[in-house]
């Protein structure tokens, strides 16, 4: 009797993934084209943190759990906004044009078998000379085809996280308040 | 009864998890990557990534029967995109072969266009992901006339155990990714387009 307990445990134990840590962020390459195209000047990256709202040290994806590649979340945004700029060549910790960040909202609902989806919400500051000339809140989703199996939607869904800060950057850039802030 | 119901579970097991070809993301982490050359070249590059290359999706074999499935032109271009930039002026993303405007408006010398190819295995009969995962990138750079004027091929092999890899399925990939493009940077930078 205890095995016929025991199989669908181990069964569902391998099924269901450790914490496993975000993809590396690919930066997008349409976002840095408009970064260069704006004439921009170059810009610091300080403190990124998160509301108690955001998921800032894991996301429950379905029976598994994804956890920062660089600590925390909001780390990861930073770090992605930081690779950014430097493809871009307009990245100086020294300079007197520093962007913040708080997160807001950082989820993925895989609950469903057939669309799954991102999201993400930051409050984006930009001083200039220690001035505020930009604060924001900023907000961007995305989604994607899902399966009812986990072992497919889990690695789908994590390999998908990335995109959802790349369309957080994107929508950012798109603001032409943002874009004033930040040029030379 | 012990040893048959053992049986029965290790062949659920493998029956669950056989057959799948597993998503992975093959990026680097670009924070890796070598960093920008002290001597940048003057020059302004362009490249070109069809969108077919893009979105194409490449099937190779993982463990215990099981296949990975990656996309790899989509992941690495960052990575290509950050190599560019730390040995040119200037780097820009073509939108067709074919921009001779504004080849001629960002003031670009050379284009380059890369070929990947992807090849992964692994040693463990139980676990899917590779252990061995090896890229090939094929570079051939043009000046704005359509002239090849150089061409050249780099490697990088990754290789990730179980114990590494059971938080991180891509490991080797990764690996593979940060030592081609690591190479390529190299290439780059002894290249007479610098």
């Amino acid at each position: 009797m205890k095995f016929t307990l025991l199989i669908p445990l181990l069964l569902v134990s391998l099924l269901v993934g450790c914490s496993t840590p975000t993809p590396a962020y690919k930066v997008s390459i349409p976002n840095i084209q408009t970064l260069k195209n704006n004439n921009s000047a170059n810009i610091g990256v300080g403190d990124f943190s998160a509301q108690s709202t955001a998921n800032d040290s894991s996301i429950v994806v379905r029976a598994s759990s994804m956890v920062s590649s660089k600590g925390t979340f909001a780390s990861y945004v930073q770090d992605a906004l930081t690779q950014e700029l430097i493809d871009a060549k307009l990245f100086d910790p020294k300079s007197n044009i520093q962007v913040t960040a708080i997160l807001i909202k950082n989820n993925i609902s895989a609950a469903s078998l057939v669309t799954n989806s991102a999201e993400i919400e930051a409050r984006f500051v930009v001083k200039r000379d220690g001035n505020i000339v930009f604060d924001k809140a900023k907000y961007a989703q995305t989604q994607w085809d899902s399966s009812f199996l986990g072992a497919v939607a889990i690695p789908r869904a994590r390999e998908n996280y990335p995109g959802v800060v790349a369309e957080l950057f994107k929508v950012l850039y798109a603001d032409e308040a943002f874009l004033t802030a930040i040029k030379k | 009864m012990q040893k048959i119901l053992i049986a029965i579970l290790l062949a659920a097991s493998l029956l669950v998890l056989n057959g799948c070809a597993h998503t992975i993301g093959i990026s680097p982490d670009v924070s890796k990557l070598p960093t920008a050359s002290p001597n940048i070249s003057a020059n302004k590059v362009g490249y070109y990534i069809s969108d077919a290359d893009r979105n194409r999706k490449l099937v190779t074999p993982g463990g215990g029967g099981d296949s990975v499935e990656h996309s790899p032109y989509r992941d690495l271009e960052s990575g290509f995109y950050r190599v560019l930039s730390n040995v040119f002026a200037s780097v820009d993303q073509l939108k067709s072969e074919n921009e001779s405007a504004f080849l001629i408006s960002k003031n670009i010398k050379y284009i380059l266009r890369p070929t990947i190819s992807v090849t992964s295995s692994s040693s463990s009969v139980l676990t899917w992901p590779p252990t061995d995962f090896g890229i090939i990138i094929d570079v051939t750079a043009s000046d704005v006339t359509g002239k090849v004027v150089w061409q050249d091929r780099v490697s990088g092999n990754g290789k990730a155990e179980f114990s590494e890899f059971k938080n991180d399925f891509a490991l080797s990939a990764k690996r593979a990714a940060e030592a081609v493009l690591s190479a390529l940077q190299l290439k780059l930078e002894a290249s007479p387009l610098k």
